[in-house]
């Protein structure tokens, strides 16, 4: 009995032991929940929050966690970390959020307002930093949405546009998918390489100004290959055994939520059904703040031409946006090149 | 056919309570790590719902006698999740179990009961634009399927002691989608307090 008494007291003493400090600190790794709607989604703050500047991610898909990549830093965001802090946050309805989510929510308006509500507590415990908000992929499409429906209210500092698809009308998207593939063999065919193949892949272009049936949409992509087959640099980052062991074993991830269920599908369903057929480019002339757009140059989800046209469609004066190529770098700059990528946060919020 | 149905289900009860002790047979107590990891316990009240032997005939003829339950397992318990969730549960399990002469047993069972659980570190922006921290936690039922190994020394040894490994996996539900799983490892020892 009188070991079961010991076993509950060091329950108890566990439970109240660990309490979350929002202390402003160079090493910061703090974890809190931000309630949205009867919704816990949890944030984790890592880096430096002594800086006061705070940069959110938000993760593409729709429907990617984030607290287990950022657990595994699978983005290699460490080196901004020990420059800025950045708080990663498990989006309604993926991973880690917790509490009673209907379908009828999983909608842009109230992933918005999740956003503002987190930033709100951002400002409020950790004594009014500078926010910026750092988006990869979908993500942006979810960025971009919040500062236009919360543009008189969001007090974000910059933008970082990791390869952002804010375009989401597929004949459009393949538009620049054709420009892609005619740039792309004509700096191959300039540089002298394999200039049968991509006088052929150039040809071909030419000759189907418009893809659209399956059949073109698979030449298109046999030409330019998968990542990681010739051109498309790779952009699987294997993960060890003992990183997987760490995260399902030694983080603060419930894995089977997070990892094996049908949650992210089902957001990324319901998300992309709203989205279907939008066009957020034409809008960005009302956005005016700080922007670093970053593109891989093969990047063949998002092509760095639709970047461009998202660079110049921003309302921000030329002096505060810039347009980043990376010329190793496909989808996941982060990836491919993941110190340049540092290089050019730290400098670009440094500025501001 | 309804009323042959609930009178077998009154004379049944009636007697199976008239012979209901208060005091299981055995109560265990278990580390019951969430995801195996994290920090749960575990109070067991087992009660013996029924036991048989089962006698079968080896290749060389020799008789083999198990031992079989049927138990009522009522659990209480709770899992520390650090930054996640504080899990306290309530969960009645039915289990089989199986044993030979030398006390190894194994056992399979279902659960249902329920679940709360409690969120740290939680903040709430209010109407006026203030940050509040709040209480946040839900309230779930639960549902668990487990398979246990373990030796009970009192078959052989007539020692009360039992010590048992015992994966879990369980359900908290409505989730999102639907539910939301747990896997929980346990290590226990359970003591008897009488025999059936």
């Amino acid at each position: 009995m009188r070991l079961f008494a010991y076993i509950i007291l060091l329950f108890g003493l566990s439970l109240t032991s660990c309490e979350e400090n929002f202390n402003l600190e160079e090493n910061t790794n703090t974890q809190f929940n931000v309630r949205v709607n009867g919704v816990e989604l949890p944030v984790l703050v890592r880096g430096n929050t002594a800086s006061k500047k705070i940069i959110l991610f938000i993760n593409s898909g729709p429907g990617l966690t984030s607290l287990d990549h950022a657990h595994l830093d699978l983005m290699n965001f460490k080196t901004i970390e020990s420059s800025y802090a950045i708080a990663y946050y498990d989006q309604r309805g993926t991973g880690n959020s917790q509490g009673t989510i209907s379908k009828g929510s999983l909608n842009l308006k109230q992933y918005s307002k999740d956003i503002f509500d987190i930033i709100r507590v951002l400002e409020t415990k950790y004594e009014q930093p500078e926010i910026f908000l750092m988006s990869h992929g979908f993500g942006s499409y979810l960025s971009s949405f919040f500062l236009l429906s919360y543009e008189d209210s969001n007090n974000v500092k910059g933008w970082i546009n990791l390869d952002g698809s804010l375009l989401i009308q597929e004949s459009k998207v393949w538009e620049y998918k054709h420009t892609f593939l005619v740039n792309i063999a004509n700096e191959e065919i300039s540089l002298g390489k394999d200039i049968a193949y991509w006088t052929d892949a150039l040809d071909w272009a030419i000759n189907n100004p418009i893809i659209s049936n399956q059949a073109q949409k698979d030449q298109w992509r046999s030409y330019l290959g998968n990542p990681g087959e010739f051109i498309i640099p790779s952009e699987q980052r294997d993960l060890l055994t003992r990183e997987t062991f760490d995260v399902v074993f030694n983080s603060s991830y419930n894995p089977l939520p997070a990892l094996w269920s049908r949650n992210g599908k089902i957001t990324a369903e319901r998300i992309s059904e709203e989205v279907n057929g939008t066009n957020l480019i034409p809008e960005l002339s009302r956005l005016t703040l700080p922007t670093l757009n970053i593109w891989g140059r093969y990047d063949d989800i998002v092509p760095p031409e639709l970047g461009d046209d998202i660079y110049n469609a921003l309302g921000t004066p030329n002096a505060d946006k810039y347009f980043e190529v990376f010329l190793n770098s496909g989808h996941q700059p982060f990836v491919n090149e993941p110190n340049l990528v540092s290089q050019k946060v730290v400098d670009f919020i440094g500025k501001y | 056919m309804h009323k042959l149905i609930f009178s077998l289900f009154v004379i049944i009860s009636t007697s199976s309570w008239g012979q209901f002790s208060i005091i299981p047979h055995n109560v265990g107590i278990s580390y019951a790590g969430e995801t195996v990891t994290h920090p749960g316990g575990k109070l067991s009240l087992m009660y013996n719902l029924a036991q048989w032997n089962k006698v079968t005939k080896s290749q060389r003829g020799l008789a083999k006698t198990k031992r079989r339950n049927t138990t009522l397992n009522v659990n209480f318990g709770g899992f520390y999740h650090q930054r996640f969730q504080t899990g306290i549960f309530f969960l009645p399990e039915i289990e089989f179990s199986e044993s030979n002469k030398k006390g190894w047993y194994w056992a399979a069972g279902a659960g249902a009961g329920y679940l709360r659980t409690i969120i740290p570190d939680t903040y709430e922006v209010q109407d006026d634009g203030t940050v509040e921290a709040v209480n946040a936690g839900h309230n779930y039922g639960m549902a668990s399927i487990y398979f246990t190994y373990g030796k009970d020394l009192f078959i052989q040894n007539k020692k009360p002691w039992r010590f048992f490994l015992k994966p879990e996996f369980v359900m908290a539900f409505p989730n999102f989608p639907t539910l939301t799983g747990y896997f929980l490892l346990e290590v226990g020892v359970a003591y008897k307090l009488r025999q059936f």
